[in-house]
C-alpha cells in the first residue's frame, strides 16, 4: 500500500513544480459519481483527464477532486467496473463541478437504454415477465416463509404442508421445476419433496425477484416454470455500524420471531465493509377456526454473515448462511393405512384434537443448510467484465417417523426414518463483453457437483453422485425503444446412483438390473424481443426453451412416504423434460397506474408427474395409497397480471390475477394438482401525518380462490383387488381421492406506520389474516384430507433501525 | 479441543467467532458418517399364520399371510382360513420375519409388550354372524385387557358361506392401552374365509 502511493506523491509534486513554472492560472475539477439507475453514490470510480494522463478516483462519499488543472479543454473519462465508461468535454475556464451518472453493464439487458428513469427502467426490465419484490414489500412479510412471502405476486402460488411448510407455485409448476437462486447460487437441498420447503431465511432477503417461465439459458435446468432470485441487501457505503432489529409476534400459533442485523465497514481497508445478521423463530401448534392443529410448532434458528471488498479492479463479496429447523408435522396426518386415510377423508375434524402445545413431537423433521457464496467481479479493461460465483452447499434433512416397527424399541424413533446429506458445489463464470455496437452480451460457463448420501432407519432415494456442466452464450441488441435478444446453451449431467437399504428397487440397483449410471444432455435457447412502443408503455415477447432430468426421486424412489402414508415408486426408464415456452407481456406505468400482464403457454413434452394408482399396495400393515411416477406429454395455459389504479391521491387500488390451466396431453384429461384460479383485490389508503407518525397506511385485502374444476378423475376397476382387507374405504378412497375442496375467500387487513423512537426509525405494522376466521382447505394443502387450513392470524411486526443505518 | 476453541473465543473477535463456528459446524458433519443403522425396519414383518385347532379333537387348521419381499414388488401369497360349520377352534397367531435367516418369531416380542398391544378379529362378508371370535387371553394392566395372540372360533351349524376374516395389530405407542383402536397399526391383513358343513 504505501510503496503504491509514492509514485502519485512525486507526480503530484511534479505537476505542482510544473505548474509554478509556468505561473499558469489553475483549476479544481470536482463533483460526484452516481448510479444513473438507482442514484447511489459510487465509490472508487477512476476520473482520468485523458490530456494530462492524470487521474484519481471517488472517495467513500462518492465524490472525487482533481486539483492544479490548467486552463484548457480536457477529455474526462469515468470508468467503473461493471459501468459504462462516460467521457464530458470541459472547457476549464474556473474551478468546475462535473457530476458524473454511470449506467450499469450487468447481466441483464437494459443497459444501453437505461436512463436513469424509473418508468424506463420497469417497462424495459425483460422479455420476460418478472416480478419484483422490494424490501419493504418483504418487510411486510417478514417471518413468514419464503411460500408464504411469494403468494400474492401474480402468477405464484403455494403449495403447502400444514402451517410449517410451504413451497412456492410459479405458473403451476414447483419443486425440480422452480430454480431457487440464493446470493447468487443455486439452491440446492432435498426439493423434490412436496413436503421439503426451501431452506431460506426470511429475514436474510431484501430483495426478492420472480422470474416466470422457461429461463434454462441463464440458469441451467430446472428452470422450467421459473426462478426465484433471493438477494441480500448490498452492504452499506458507510464504514459506521448501523443495524436492524425486527421483532414479530404472531397470534395464531403463538410464533415469535426476531432478527437482528449489523453491519459497517472496516475503516483502515478502503471498501472493505460486513454485516451480521441472525433470526429465530419459534411457534406453537397453529389453529383452525375450530380446533389446533396439534404438532406443527418449529423452531428455526439462521445466521448470515456477509463481507464484501469494492475496489477499482472489481469486488469481491464472500457470504455464509446457515439455516436450521426442526418442525412438527402434523399429528393427525400421521395415517397407517387407507382405512385411516378414509375415516379422516370423512371427518369434519382431525383424529387428534388437543389444547394448544409449543411442543414438537413425532412426526417431525429436523434440517440444516449451510451455504458459501463467494462471488467476484472483476473489471477486466476495455469495459470487459468477468463474474465468478462459487457456491457450497450442504443439506442435512432428517425426517423422524412416529411409527417404529413392530417390536422395535420406541427410542428407535430418535433414530430418523430418513436422513439425507446433500453436499452441492457450484461454480460459475459470465463474461459480459463491451458492448460492439449495439450488441451487449454474455458468455458463461457453469458446474455442479453434487453427492447424497443416506444414514436413516429405511431409504426413498439411493444415494447418489452427480456432475453437470454447462456453457452458454446470450447477446441482445438494444436501441432506443427495442431489445431483442438471444441465447443458447448446451448442458450435460452425469448421475450415479448406488443402492441403500433393500427396496425392491435398491435390490435392482445392486444386481445391475436397472441403469445406475445415466448420462443426459441437452441444447436450450431462447429468443425474445421488448419493444416500449410509448413513453408509459411496453410489450415483450419470448420464446424458451428449459429442460430437467429426472430427479433422483423420480427414478429411483420405493418406499413409504414418511408422515403421508403414501407408497411411491420410482420408474427408471424415466426421460429428459423439456419445456418450450411462449409468452407475452404487457406492461405500463403510468401516472396513475400501472399494469403488468402476462399470457403464457408452456408446452412441456416428458413432463413427469406423481399420479395415483388405482391399485393400492397391499403391505402387512395394510392396504396403502400408491403412487407412481408417470411420464407424458403436458402443456400449462395462463394468465397472470396485476393493475394498480390511485383513485385519489391518497387511495389505491390494486388487483391480482393467477390463471393456470394444465392439460395432461397423454391421458386427455387436467393435469392433477394445478393451483386454482386466484384473484386479489384490495385498496391502500396513505392516512394523514399525526401523533408523529408518519406514512400510514391502512390496506384491505381481498382473497378469492375458486374451486378447482380441473381435475382428473379415477375409476374403480370392474374387480376389486385382491386381498384387501377393507373393499369399502377403497371405494370411497378412488373415488374421493382427486376431487378438490371448495373455493374460499379471504380478507385480509393490514395498518402501519413509520415513526421516531430515540430517535431512530421505527416502522410498526399490524395485520390480520384471513380477519373472519373463515374455514377453508385449499386444494394444494397436502393436509386437506385431514385438517382445515388455519384461521385468524393476527401479526404485529415492529422494525427499528439503529446507528448508521438507511433503509432504501 | 473443544473448550481449547472456546477460550480462543473468548479472546478473539467476531471473526474469530464465525471462523471457529465454521470448523466447528464442519466437524459436526464428519462425525455423522460413523452411525451405521439398520435399514428398511418397516418391512420387519413378511408372515402372519393363524392356528386353528378344534376343541373337539382334530387337525389344526392354518391360514397364512406371507410377502417375503416386503411391500412392493410381488404380491402377497395368502393361504385362506377353511373352517368347517358346527366347529369350535381354539385359536393362536404366529407373526414371523421370514427376510431374515434365520427367521426371527416377532410373536415373543408381541408377548413381552402384551400390555401396549391388541389383535383386532373381524369376520365381515357372507361369513359374518355364523363364525364369531372372542379372545381368550389378557394382559397385566389393571384391569386387565385382552391381548388376541390366543382366541375362540365359534361357527355355528348351517350351509357353506365365505367371506373374510380381517385382523388388525394395534400397537399403543406412548398412550395407555384401550379396548378401541389405536392410530399406530403394525398390521391390518385380511384372509379369505370359507366355512363347508
Amino acid at each position: 500500500m504505501k510503496r503504491a502511493i509514492v509514485p502519485y506523491f512525486f507526480l503530484a509534486l511534479f505537476w505542482q513544480v510544473a505548474a509554478t513554472a509556468t505561473a499558469q492560472p489553475l483549476y479544481r475539477a470536482s463533483g460526484k459519481v452516481t448510479d444513473a439507475a438507482t442514484g447511489e453514490l459510487l465509490i472508487g470510480a477512476t476520473i482520468m483527464v485523458v490530456e494530462l494522463g492524470r487521474g484519481t478516483a471517488t472517495g467513500t462519499d462518492g465524490t472525487y477532486r482533481l486539483d492544479n488543472l490548467p486552463q484548457g479543454v480536457y477529455q474526462f473519462r469515468c470508468s467503473y467496473v461493471g459501468y459504462k465508461t462516460q467521457t464530458a468535454t470541459l472547457n476549464l475556464q474556473a474551478d468546475h463541478v462535473q457530476n458524473f451518472s454511470l449506467q450499469t453493464l450487468g447481466a441483464t439487458q437494459r443497459e444501453l437504454t437505461v436512463t436513469g428513469d424509473k418508468t424506463r427502467e420497469v417497462l424495459q426490465q425483460s422479455s420476460q415477465s418478472v416480478s419484483t419484490m422490494s424490501k419493504s414489500d418483504v418487510d411486510k412479510h417478514r417471518g413468514q416463509t419464503l411460500g408464504e412471502t411469494l403468494r400474492d405476486l401474480p402468477g405464484v402460488t403455494v403449495l403447502q404442508t400444514g402451517p410449517s411448510i410451504s413451497k412456492p407455485v410459479v405458473r403451476g409448476l414447483h419443486s425440480q421445476r422452480v430454480l431457487i437462486l440464493n446470493a447468487g447460487v443455486r439452491q440446492e437441498g432435498q426439493q423434490w419433496g412436496a413436503e421439503h420447503a426451501p431452506e431460506i431465511d426470511p429475514f436474510a432477503s431484501a430483495k426478492i425477484e420472480v422470474l416466470k417461465g422457461a429461463a434454462s439459458v441463464d440458469y441451467g435446468s430446472d428452470a422450467i416454470g421459473g426462478v426465484i432470485r433471493i438477494e441480500p441487501r448490498p452492504l452499506p457505503r458507510e464504514n459506521a455500524v448501523g443495524g436492524e432489529l425486527t421483532v414479530n409476534g404472531f397470534g395464531n400459533n403463538a410464533q415469535g420471531a426476531a432478527s437482528v442485523l449489523l453491519e459497517g465497514g472496516v475503516a483502515p481497508l478502503e471498501g472493505l465493509k460486513w454485516r451480521l445478521q441472525g433470526s429465530y423463530r419459534r411457534a406453537g401448534d397453529a389453529a383452525t377456526p375450530q380446533y389446533f392443529l396439534n404438532n406443527t410448532g418449529f423452531s428455526e434458528l439462521n445466521f448470515s454473515a456477509t463481507t464484501a471488498l469494492r475496489k477499482d479492479w472489481g469486488d469481491l463479496c464472500a457470504y455464509y448462511s446457515r439455516f436450521s429447523t426442526e418442525l412438527g408435522v402434523l399429528r393427525s396426518a400421521h395415517i397407517g393405512n387407507l382405512t385411516d386415510l378414509v375415516s379422516s377423508m370423512q371427518r369434519r375434524e382431525p383424529f387428534f384434537t388437543a389444547p394448544f402445545s409449543f411442543s414438537i413431537d413425532f412426526p417431525r423433521q429436523r434440517i440444516s443448510h449451510d451455504l458459501i457464496s463467494l462471488r467476484a467481479r472483476l473489471g477486466l479493461g476495455n469495459e470487459h467484465t468477468l463474474q465468478l460465483t462459487y457456491g457450497y452447499q450442504q443439506n442435512i434433512r432428517q425426517e423422524f417417523d412416529a411409527h417404529v416397527p413392530l417390536g422395535t424399541d420406541r427410542s428407535r424413533r430418535e433414530i430418523p426414518s430418513f436422513d439425507l446429506t446433500l453436499f452441492t458445489h457450484t461454480a460459475e463464470a459470465r463474461f459480459a463483453h463491451a458492448p460492439i455496437g449495439n450488441f451487449i452480451g454474455t458468455l458463461g460457463l457453469a458446474a455442479t457437483a453434487q453427492s447424497n448420501n443416506n444414514l436413516g432407519r429405511s431409504a426413498l432415494i439411493p444415494n447418489f453422485t452427480s456432475l453437470t456442466g454447462g456453457v452458454f452464450w446470450r447477446e441482445a441488441w438494444v436501441s432506443e425503444q427495442w431489445t431483442l435478444n438471444a441465447g443458447v446453451r448446451y448442458d450435460v449431467r452425469v448421475q450415479n446412483a448406488t443402492p441403500y437399504g433393500s427396496s425392491r428397487i435398491a435390490q435392482q440397483l445392486q444386481r445391475g438390473e436397472i441403469q445406475s449410471r445415466q448420462l443426459f444432455h441437452t441444447v436450450t435457447g431462447a429468443v425474445g424481443a421488448l419493444f416500449q412502443f410509448s413513453p408509459e408503455w411496453s410489450i415483450g415477447a419470448n420464446v424458451a426453451t428449459a429442460w430437467r432430468p429426472p430427479s433422483i426421486n423420480e427414478l429411483y424412489s420405493d418406499g413409504v412416504h414418511h408422515g403421508t402414508a403414501q407408497y411411491e415408486t420410482g420408474n427408471p426408464a424415466l426421460n429428459v423434460e423439456r419445456s418450450f415456452n411462449i409468452d407475452a407481456t404487457l406492461r405500463h406505468v403510468g401516472e396513475k397506474t400501472r399494469l403488468e400482464f402476462s399470457i403464457y403457454n408452456n408446452a412441456i413434452s416428458n413432463f413427469i408427474y406423481l399420479f395415483p394408482l388405482v391399485e393400492p399396495q397391499i403391505t402387512i400393515r395394510g392396504a396403502f395409497p400408491a403412487f407412481e411416477y408417470q411420464q407424458a406429454n403436458a402443456v400449462l395455459r395462463g394468465i397472470d397480471g396485476f393493475f394498480e389504479w390511485t383513485v385519489f391521491n391518497q387511495t389505491r387500488f390494486f388487483m391480482s390475477l393467477s390463471l393456470v390451466r394444465g392439460w395432461n396431453i397423454g391421458r386427455g384429461e387436467p393435469l392433477i394438482n394445478m393451483p386454482s384460479d386466484r384473484l386479489i383485490v384490495g385498496v391502500h389508503i396513505d392516512l394523514p401525518e399525526a401523533f408523529g407518525l408518519q406514512k400510514t397506511y391502512l390496506e384491505l385485502t381481498s382473497t378469492q380462490v375458486r374451486r378447482q374444476d380441473q381435475f382428473p378423475t379415477l375409476t374403480l376397476p370392474a374387480q376389486l383387488p385382491p386381498a384387501l382387507s377393507d373393499p369399502e374405504a377403497y371405494q370411497f378412497y378412488v373415488q374421493n381421492l382427486t376431487l378438490p375442496p371448495a373455493g374460499y375467500g379471504l380478507l385480509g387487513v393490514s395498518i402501519g406506520a413509520e415513526f421516531s423512537l430515540l430517535a431512530q426509525q421505527a416502522t410498526l405494522i399490524l395485520s390480520a389474516q384471513n380477519l373472519l376466521d373463515q374455514r377453508f382447505r385449499d386444494y394444494l394443502s397436502r393436509f386437506r384430507f385431514f385438517a382445515d387450513d388455519a384461521g385468524r392470524n393476527i401479526i404485529l411486526r415492529l422494525q427499528l433501525a439503529f446507528g448508521a443505518y438507511s433503509d432504501d | 479441543m473443544l473448550s481449547l476453541k472456546l477460550q480462543f473465543i473468548r479472546k478473539k473477535n467476531p471473526a474469530a467467532i464465525l471462523l471457529a463456528l465454521a470448523l466447528l459446524s464442519l466437524v459436526g458433519g464428519c462425525r455423522r458418517t460413523d452411525n451405521p443403522v439398520e435399514t428398511n425396519e418397516q418391512e420387519s414383518i413378511t408372515t402372519m399364520r393363524l392356528t386353528l385347532t378344534p376343541v373337539g379333537g382334530g387337525a389344526p387348521v392354518t391360514a397364512q399371510w406371507r410377502d417375503l419381499d416386503g411391500a412392493g414388488g410381488n404380491p402377497p401369497v395368502i393361504t385362506p382360513l377353511a373352517l368347517r360349520a358346527g366347529t369350535t377352534y381354539n385359536g393362536t397367531v404366529e407373526v414371523l420375519d421370514e427376510s431374515k435367516t434365520p427367521a426371527e418369531n416377532k410373536t415373543t416380542e408381541i408377548r413381552e409388550e402384551a400390555n401396549e398391544h391388541l389383535f383386532v378379529y373381524t369376520v365381515s362378508g357372507g361369513a359374518q354372524g355364523r363364525v364369531n371370535i372372542t379372545v381368550t387371553d389378557l394382559d397385566t394392566n389393571t384391569p386387565p385387557l385382552p391381548v388376541g395372540l390366543q382366541y375362540r372360533v365359534e361357527v355355528t351349524a348351517g350351509p357353506a358361506v365365505s367371506g373374510n376374516l380381517r385382523v388388525v395389530l394395534y400397537h399403543y405407542d406412548g398412550v395407555r392401552k384401550t379396548v378401541n383402536p389405536s392410530n399406530e397399526i403394525d398390521i391390518d391383513a385380511s384372509f379369505p374365509l370359507n366355512v363347508t358343513p
